[in-house]
């Protein structure tokens, strides 16, 4: 959405990244409703997600001033060489 | 959950939540490897989970951002409701691959996302211009 945001809408990088963050609440809404109720059995790990959620809601602001300080590049990177590294080790059996 | 999977969860979503809240991307990507690989959860289950905690998430990173005047309404909210249906188109599909085909599409997707990350252009050459502005 961050790239949309910034080449169709005009918007700044910093504009579109707090803008994808409020779009991303209705479609993480209806994504969580598929999962939980579209096949046999809920797909969704409530006492997992409470767990998780505790730790995101310290990070996110600790991460969005972060933004307002660190290079975005290097941001991206880390977060691109992460993704990497998560895919080969889930594609390894 | 075990004392040391509390702990693990909780420095995932810690992680997960600061990069959310820096880059504007859900923590889905840190989130969902996390939990298939360091708690044993299914895929499908860690999908549907990582979801739900990017609720809370993306609204403290929003709120974070609203107070710093970042947001506009406007555009946003049809983006929003078009993402919401896409959600639920590829959130059934998602259900319906079966759980190793869902994690090698998963997977493809990170090394997608990643490349893209690591090999964009920064868009930041544009931010020093309207940091100084206002």
């Amino acid at each position: 959405m961050v790239p949309g945001m910034t080449a169709l809408l005009a918007m700044s990088q910093r504009r579109a990244v707090a803008n994808s963050l409020l779009a991303i609440v209705p479609i993480s809404i209806v994504g969580v409703a598929v999962y939980y109720l579209g096949s046999g059995h809920p797909q969704v790990d409530l006492r997992l997600a409470a767990v998780l959620a505790v730790g995101a809601v310290i990070g996110a602001p600790l991460g969005a001033a972060v933004a307002y300080r660190v290079p975005e590049r290097a941001l991206r990177v880390t977060l691109g060489a992460l993704a990497i590294l998560a895919a080969v080790r889930l594609l390894l059996p | 959950m075990t004392g040391p999977e509390v702990v693990i969860a909780l420095l995932t979503g810690l992680v997960a939540g600061a990069i959310s809240g820096a880059l504007g991307v859900g923590g889905g990507a840190i989130m969902v490897p996390a939990m298939v690989l360091l708690l044993g959860a299914g895929q499908e289950t860690a999908q549907g989970t990582s979801l739900l905690v990017i609720l809370p998430t993306a609204l403290a990173g929003a709120y974070s951002h609203f107070r710093r005047g970042s947001l506009d309404f406007n555009p946003t909210w049809i983006i929003g409701l078009v993402g919401a249906a896409a959600a639920a188109g590829g959130a059934f599909i998602a259900l319906h691959l079966g759980s190793s085909t869902l994690r090698i599409v998963f997977a493809v997707f990170l090394v997608v996302m990643g490349l893209r990350e690591i090999l964009r252009r920064s868009a930041a050459v544009e931010e020093p211009a309207s940091s100084t502005r206002s």
